[in-house]
């Protein structure tokens, strides 16, 4: 497999890095999942994917899987009729992800978390901390950025491709 | 434990001078509450030639480290680095003051102010009179410092709680340091002593009368910059020459005089230089772009050195005369000269200015319309700039619109951009990224002319008087400080934003550093700027700057003033009481949206042990720990109720102490929950619940989830949304508490039952 760069060069944290990954993998990666638990951060809210907002497209299409907002993100879900599992700041969701007890809707521990839409050096760092330190957790990066402190990460693409990758995820994982 | 030589005078409690084990226990009850939280920046170990050893996933170096305490060491190392550059700072200041006033120089703070040093009174347990009192507590950080940073060294610390702990003592000595330097600073030189209506400064780059030669001092000791101005004074000559200063001895040196200019935060560091606007660069310490030699080199401005910390390879000419430093500068002899001498520097650099300005004419690096274009023109869209900024700025789209004509994604960049130049490191075409940027914001450069209020220094034990009950009991929501560097995620003007909220609703909001001069650069729709819109005063609406990041300490030291003024707690080496007061009764909480440097970790570090909670920007996650609680987390939210004994949960008040927010929005709704304490009156909860519930509901859509663990009892309820929070206690199921005399601390326990 080819090697992919992190999307800021200098970001290279060592032997373990993520996967790159296409929309289909991470199809069923997510529908092999038991708990998986979708994170939509603060770009949703600016990130257009066509001419439609990533916000919309997830109120529209994120499906069953447990959602959870963070930053400010709530209202928008909100506004757009979704009410999400759990709304709290990505460090908050991040500690607690590396509690093995805990989970966003109360019904069990995760077993992946998807993270979208949170800036990419903050992102980075919350996947550096679940990376260590819960080693029961797989985690995605849907941005279209290369995140090497994720499990798997879509690798750096454009926008076009990117918005064609997305989508693959957002429609498919609603038909779990 | 060290004697102290001071005579009494108040008596002396439990830790003067404390050394690395004696408020451990204190450190952890904290994190026994606000657990350590890593995110590495790094995998790997690579301090010692064992190594690089991989950490990943629970394996252990070959010294036998894991990652937690590796991340505890390197935060260990980070506030030692922090502590040590403000120690040595505070002894420069303290040995050059002495050197011209003597030991015997009284501590001067003013008529309104008793209690002149609240931290070194809590930390070492003295009352300074004199500058030579002060050189006592440098002995100790000094000491201090060197224990912390030998226990970074390999098979020395192996617990990253211990790590940490140590990483908060760091904090503490950083802090001590800090209230030093700019005592000895205020009190030799004449800075405002707490004065609410210090005068009003110039900021800005637009704000250089680029007719006249001008100096910008860069860096944070001011005594170069101090020697410019008494040069000039002597030769009354203030008016031919532009003083300008940039990051924080700007903020001194508009201490020092009026008539001085601030340019800006450091993020403006190469932007001015390359603008070719000053004459003469003059460096001190602290902050200061590594390659200024070389940038000031291209547009022709000599560079003088004056510090022991930063001596770019320059021959140190301190001991010739000065019209042979300046000659040689003036022909381009050298590029630069090493002063140790700051009253030597003061006459080079004035006639340095006067003689090059006329022979430089302002000469730029900025293109002109022309050379903007074509160099534009080369860029390819690779990306590789962006994808080498550190906030992932898209500096590629709006190199590359340029072809295009379209110059508006480049200007936009102007007021984002932290001026790394990390772009033009990556940059394969060789563009000068960060002119370009400069050149399309030409215009909107020289309409920058804002105004700052010139750092005060102290808080006025009146003004803790008035506000140290509202503050207490909560009727004042709260303290919020902006503090820190100019590493901002979207541009310091989040900054402004944030900090006009809080002063709508009556916080106080006070500041410092680059994000006091953040503060100054946006305007109201009347024109105003904040510090010309709100008074100066630390009360409820009111916004002080208190100076540079030396200058932090007032605001640390107003917290522990309310404890002692207020309060009547005893201060002398008190320190776990007073903490434990602050943590538990003191809404005030820091705000570091742009976090960078060391010296601000372990800023906000001492604020942590004093009970303060600190919010950073999400570029503060970079720093690889925060001090999270857990609300869910009954238990850890549990104290004594001083009164009884009994153990009381308080809600989670505050929840965190070391918090990263993603947005300005969520920081917003984070700084009004975070001054939420337990010993708030029900009317005071009432107030802060209104602002946490309002603020929430803005930015979040709805009330918080969380709103009933804040509720104590009905009374806590605000009556504005009495419906709305009626209706979530009684789908919670909540049950009123009691309101206890809250402490972490079994000493403070009156009686028990």
């Amino acid at each position: 497999m080819a090697v992919v760069t992190p999307w800021q060069l200098g970001n290279i944290p060592g032997p373990k890095r993520a996967m790159p990954l296409k929309g289909e993998i991470a199809v069923k990666l997510i529908q092999a999942a038991k708990r998986p638990l979708l994170a939509i951060g603060s770009l949703a809210l600016e990130t257009k994917v066509g001419n439609e907002l990533l916000i919309d497209l997830v109120a529209k299409l994120g499906g069953d899987i447990p959602l959870v907002t963070t930053a400010h993100v709530l209202k928008a879900m909100l506004e757009r009729g979704l009410n999400p599992a759990a709304f709290m700041g990505v460090v908050d969701l991040t500690n607690r992800l590396t509690d093995q007890s805990w989970s966003a809707d109360g019904k069990g521990p995760h077993d992946l978390v998807i993270f979208l839409g949170i800036p990419y050096p903050l992102q980075s760092q919350m996947l550096s901390t679940l990376k260590h330190f819960a080693t029961n957790l797989r985690t995605i990066s849907l941005d279209r950025f290369f995140q090497p402190n994720a499990d798997w990460s879509f690798p750096n693409l454009g926008e076009e491709e990117w918005g064609k990758e997305i989508l693959k995820v957002l429609e498919n994982s609603a038909k779990k | 434990m060290l004697e102290t030589k001071e005579k009494p005078w108040e008596a002396l409690g439990p830790t003067p001078k404390p050394s690395i084990r004696e408020l451990r226990s204190w450190d952890f009850r904290l994190l026994d509450r606000y657990q350590p939280f890593y995110s590495p920046f790094c995998d790997l170990c690579c301090f010692c030639t064992f190594g690089k050893c991989d950490l990943t996933r629970g394996k252990r170096g070959a010294c036998g480290i894991d990652i937690r305490a590796q991340q505890g060491r390197q935060g260990l190392l980070f506030a030692t680095m922090g502590a040590s550059a403000h120690a040595a700072h505070a002894r420069h200041l303290l040995e050059n003051a002495i050197a011209r006033f003597g030991r015997k120089l009284p501590i001067q703070a003013g008529t309104q102010v008793e209690v002149e040093a609240p931290i070194t009174r809590l930390v070492v347990g003295i009352k300074p009179k004199t500058l030579g009192d002060l050189e006592e507590v440098v002995d100790y950080i000094e000491e201090q410092i060197t224990h912390l940073l030998s226990a970074v060294n390999i098979g020395q610390e192996g617990s990253y709680l211990d790590f940490e702990s140590k990483t908060l003592h760091a904090g503490m000595i950083d802090n001590l340091a800090m209230e030093v330097a700019d005592l000895a600073q205020i009190s030799a030189y004449g800075f405002p002593k707490g004065d609410p209506e210090a005068p009003l400064i110039e900021l800005g780059a637009g704000v250089i009368d680029i007719s006249k030669p001008v100096t910008l001092s860069i860096g944070h000791n001011v005594l170069p910059s101090i020697g410019i101005v008494d040069y000039l004074r002597k030769k009354g000559m203030i008016d031919a020459v532009e003083v300008a200063g940039l990051c924080c001895t700007g903020h001194d040196i508009s201490r020092y005089t009026d008539r001085a200019k601030i340019i800006g935060p450091m993020s403006d560091q190469l932007k001015f230089i390359r603008s070719g606007v000053a004459d003469v660069v003059i460096v001190d310490e602290q902050c200061i772009r590594t390659n200024v030699l070389a940038e000031a080199q291209a547009v022709k401005s000599p560079v003088i050195a004056t510090g022991d910390k930063i001596c770019y390879g320059l021959p140190d000419m301190t001991e010739a005369p000065a019209e042979v430093i300046t000659q040689s500068l003036v022909t381009g002899k050298h590029q630069g000269a090493l002063i140790f001498d700051p009253s030597k520097v003061g006459e080079v650099a004035v006639q340095t200015a006067l003689l090059i300005a006329p022979m430089r004419k302002k000469y730029k690096v900025i293109p002109d319309a022309e050379a903007f274009k074509s160099l534009a023109e080369k860029c390819t869209n690779c990306g590789q700039c962006r994808r080498n900024c550190p906030i992932d700025l898209p500096v590629d789209d709006a190199v590359y619109a340029v072809r295009n004509g379209n110059t508006e994604k480049l200007e936009a960049l102007h007021e984002l951009c932290l001026g790394c130049i990390r772009c033009e490191s990556e940059c394969p075409q060789d563009i000068p990224i960060l002119s370009l940027i400069e050149k399309a914001a030409e215009r909107k450069i020289k309409l920058e002319k804002f105004k700052i209020r010139a750092g005060r220094g102290f808080i006025l034990d009146t003004e803790i008087r008035e506000v140290g009950s509202p503050i207490v009991l909560g009727k004042i929501p709260g303290v919020i400080g902006f503090v820190g560097c100019s590493n901002y995620p979207r541009g310091g003007i989040e900054v402004a934003e944030m900090a006009e909220e809080y002063l709508r609703r009556r916080y106080i909001v006070t500041s410092s550093g680059c994000a006091a001069m953040n503060l100054a650069r946006y305007k109201n729709d009347e024109g105003m700027t904040l510090y010309e819109a709100y008074p100066g005063i630390f009360d409820a609406s009111g916004l002080t700057n208190t100076g540079s990041c030396i200058s932090n300490a007032h605001i640390i030291g107003a917290a522990i003033k309310i404890a002692n003024i207020f309060a009547r707690r005893p201060l002398r080496a008190n320190y776990e009481e007073i903490a434990d007061y602050i943590l538990n009764r003191v809404g005030a909480v820091a705000i570091v949206w742009g976090a960078m440097s060391q010296k601000a970790w372990a800023i906000a570090t001492g604020a942590n042990r004093l009970g303060i909670p600190v919010i950073y920007g999400p570029q503060g996650t970079k720093y690889r720990r925060l001090y999270l609680g857990r609300k869910e987390m009954r238990e850890k939210y549990m104290v004594y109720d001083a009164r009884t004994g009994d153990r009381v949960y308080i809600g989670p008040a505050p929840e965190h102490l070391a918090y990263a927010a993603e947005s300005k929005e969520e920081a917003l709704v984070w700084g009004a929950k975070l001054c939420i304490k337990p010993n708030d009156t029900t009317y005071g909860r009432q107030i802060k619940l209104t602002h946490y519930c309002e603020l929430h509901k803005r930015y979040f859509g709805r009330l918080p989830d969380d709103v009933h663990l804040l509720v104590r009892t009905k009374a806590d309820v605000p009556i504005t949304l009495k419906g709305e929070i009626s209706a979530i206690l009684e789908e919670k199921k909540w049950q009123p508490t009691t309101i206890p005399d809250p402490t972490l601390l079994e000493r403070m326990i009156r009686a028990r039952k």
